[in-house]
């Protein structure tokens, strides 16, 4: 009974590596925003950014710590989806997030419909809360940043 | 009497744990159903939204002619030149070229190029990614007639193993010899596989900055994890047949940027890249090579080894820009670089300095030291940013996006750059490529390739 009662928490979607790799286009982001009922984290990252797979690993661990219910969401900046899915979902850096996207338009246009200030540096890291307006990190966050996304309910 | 225990609750009927079995049941059932509605909720929007992204990273080069080529990938993702007789206003067809089962990588710092020799040579260089995130080989095409054939790729590098060497740049330099500059993880590789996961290393030397900046110099001692890449080099003396070896030309290069390459009042070639300076400081660094006397390897007691490959010279280091831009993330945003006429070198670049983010200008003495005011670029927005001269004449190129279109704008100056004025080139709602210079003689283009069309804009004169 309790090894059945095991396997049954080990199949429940605490986190499910994603299996596609959803549209970021320009209405993305806003309806991201919206639909938020639980905070998230987003990570907008890229395939040459060497320094972006530790940043998500250690969001997963903190979030997974701090606000388990939270989301962690990596969108990919310089790749289309469609183009090589499976390469992207094969990609061990991109298992630990709930949600995986790519862009799907001009990159500059998605950029500034984003965020206006930022210049195309990864990992871009914003911290939401539902209703509230995104804060943001250029590189790896503080253990200070994260503190205070989590201490907001 | 044990064993009937046992067997007691077969024998007294299913009811008794038929409840908790039924829980388990519809637990598991509950865990699949959400599991498959949560991937089942996001797949349905992606599958109906996707179109293929077209990749727009071109290189373009004059051949002595003064026909200009361009290179890059076409709608199905193949490689193909292109050339035009009268500066882009018309084309002739492209033309496919055979690379095999060669996958080629074409984003705006790590884009196809070509580059033309005095003798009627032509190469193609590309990175082509491996089956690792991060990693690349650099293939080549080698044309002997001038580009109307090429031959089938092959990997510039003697090392082949499977990691990173990608951002290649490549010319020739005035002696007709073929420069390869690449960045190459080899040695944080070797690090990692002795199980260090992280190294000692000399102190690297601290010029001291020049007046203006800001922050200590003070040099805080090895450092003992390996920063960033390094950047290797190659020569060729016969147009791309035969290659020297893989040559070291720096460690702890920034990891994703294209590397600028410029000629030398000597023949050689400059090159301005972005480095990850102690102790984590993403500032570019400046190194000459080529146009000297050509020396062999030397023994530690300096002589020459009679059997070692004749090569350039390396000229040190030198760090050429001090925003002193602390940070662990990648900007993806290469350096360029150009001969002045008065001596030095025109340099721009992207970095954030004292908290602000720009593209800026500024000069480079000989040895690549800084050397004036540096310069804001005249647009908050502007990235990617590339720089040409032709004698007194200097041209910067580079767009921005304001919100609906992207702007290809200049800033050219006719005094070596102590002065420019800013021009609007050109406006786009389409998809589009980095902007390049290139220059015939003393004339000085802008290409800029969008999803409609590859524009050809003069600048200079």
């Amino acid at each position: 009974m309790l090894c059945v009662l095991l396997v049954a928490a080990a199949l429940m979607p605490a986190h499910a590596a994603p299996r596609t790799v959803e549209v970021f286009d320009r209405p993305a982001w806003p309806a991201l925003q919206a639909g938020l009922t639980a905070p998230a984290i987003v990570v907008f990252t890229a395939t040459y950014c060497a320094h972006c797979p530790a940043v998500i690993a250690q969001l997963a661990r903190d979030k997974g710590r701090l606000q388990p219910s939270a989301q962690l969401i990596a969108v990919v900046i310089d790749a289309t989806p469609g183009d090589d899915d499976a390469r992207l979902l094969r990609d061990p850096h991109h298992r630990p997030v709930d949600r995986l996207f790519a862009f799907q338009g001009q990159a500059a246009a998605l950029r500034h419909a984003v965020d206006p200030s930022w210049r195309g540096i990864t990992p871009y890291v914003a911290f939401l809360h539902p209703g509230e307006a995104p804060r943001w990190v250029t590189g790896p966050p503080s253990a200070q940043d994260l503190a205070a996304w989590a201490r907001k309910r | 009497m044990v064993s009937r225990r046992l067997n007691s609750p077969v024998r007294q009927g299913p009811s008794r744990y038929a409840g908790g079995w039924l829980c388990v049941v519809a637990l598991l059932c509950w865990a699949c159903v959400a599991t498959a509605w949560a991937q089942h909720a996001s797949h349905g929007a992606a599958a109906s939204q996707r179109r293929a992204s077209p990749s727009l990273a071109v290189g373009a080069a004059f051949a002595p002619d003064g026909v200009l080529w361009v290179v890059g990938l076409n709608q199905a993702r193949r490689l193909f030149v292109q050339h035009s007789t009268d500066t882009g206003q018309t084309w002739a067809p492209p033309r496919l070229l055979d690379i095999g089962t060669d996958v080629v990588s074409a984003d705006g710092e790590n884009r196809p190029k070509i580059a033309f020799g005095p003798s009627g040579q032509a190469v193609i260089t590309y990175t082509q990614p491996l089956s690792r995130p991060y990693t690349g080989e650099i293939r080549m095409l080698r044309s002997g007639d001038g580009g109307r054939s090429f031959s089938a790729p092959f990997t510039v590098h003697r090392d082949r193993q499977l990691i990173t060497h990608r951002f290649e740049s490549v010319a020739f330099d005035a002696q007709g010899v073929l420069h390869t500059v690449w960045v190459d993880k080899r040695d944080l590789e070797a690090l990692k596989a002795k199980g260090a996961g992280s190294a000692r290393e000399a102190p690297t030397p601290q010029a001291a900055p020049p007046a203006g900046a800001t922050g200590s110099t003070r040099n805080r001692g090895p450092s003992t994890a390996y920063r960033g890449a390094a950047i290797y080099r190659n020569e060729s003396r016969d147009g791309g047949q035969t290659f020297g070896p893989d040559l070291k030309v720096a460690d702890h290069s920034c990891e994703c940027c294209r590397i600028a390459l410029a000629p030398t009042p000597a023949g050689g070639l400059a090159a301005l890249w972005r480095h990850v300076f102690e102790p984590n400081e993403r500032d570019h660094a400046f190194v000459t090579f080529g146009g000297g006397p050509l020396g062999r390897d030397e023994t530690a007691a300096g002589q020459a080894l009679a059997n070692a490959p004749l090569r350039a010279p390396v000229h040190a280091l030198v760090r050429a820009t001090w925003d002193r831009w602390a940070l662990d993330a990648c900007p993806h945003h290469g350096p360029g670089l150009a001969l002045a006429a008065g001596g030095g070198y025109h340099a721009v670049w992207f970095g954030i300095r004292g908290g602000v983010p720009a593209v800026r200008y500024g000069r480079l003495d000989a040895q690549g030291e800084p050397v004036g005011e540096v310069q804001v670029l005249p647009d908050v927005s502007a990235e990617h940013a590339d720089v040409a001269s032709a004698g007194q004449r200097t041209a910067i190129v580079w767009r921005s996006f304001d919100g609906e279109a992207t702007r290809l704008r200049a800033w050219v100056s006719g005094d070596d750059g102590r002065s420019f004025q800013l021009r609007e080139l050109a406006r786009s709602v389409e998809d589009n490529d980095h902007p390049r210079l290139v220059r015939r003689d003393q004339e000085v283009f802008a290409v800029w390739r969008t999803s409609r069309e590859v524009r050809v804009e003069r600048v200079l004169p």
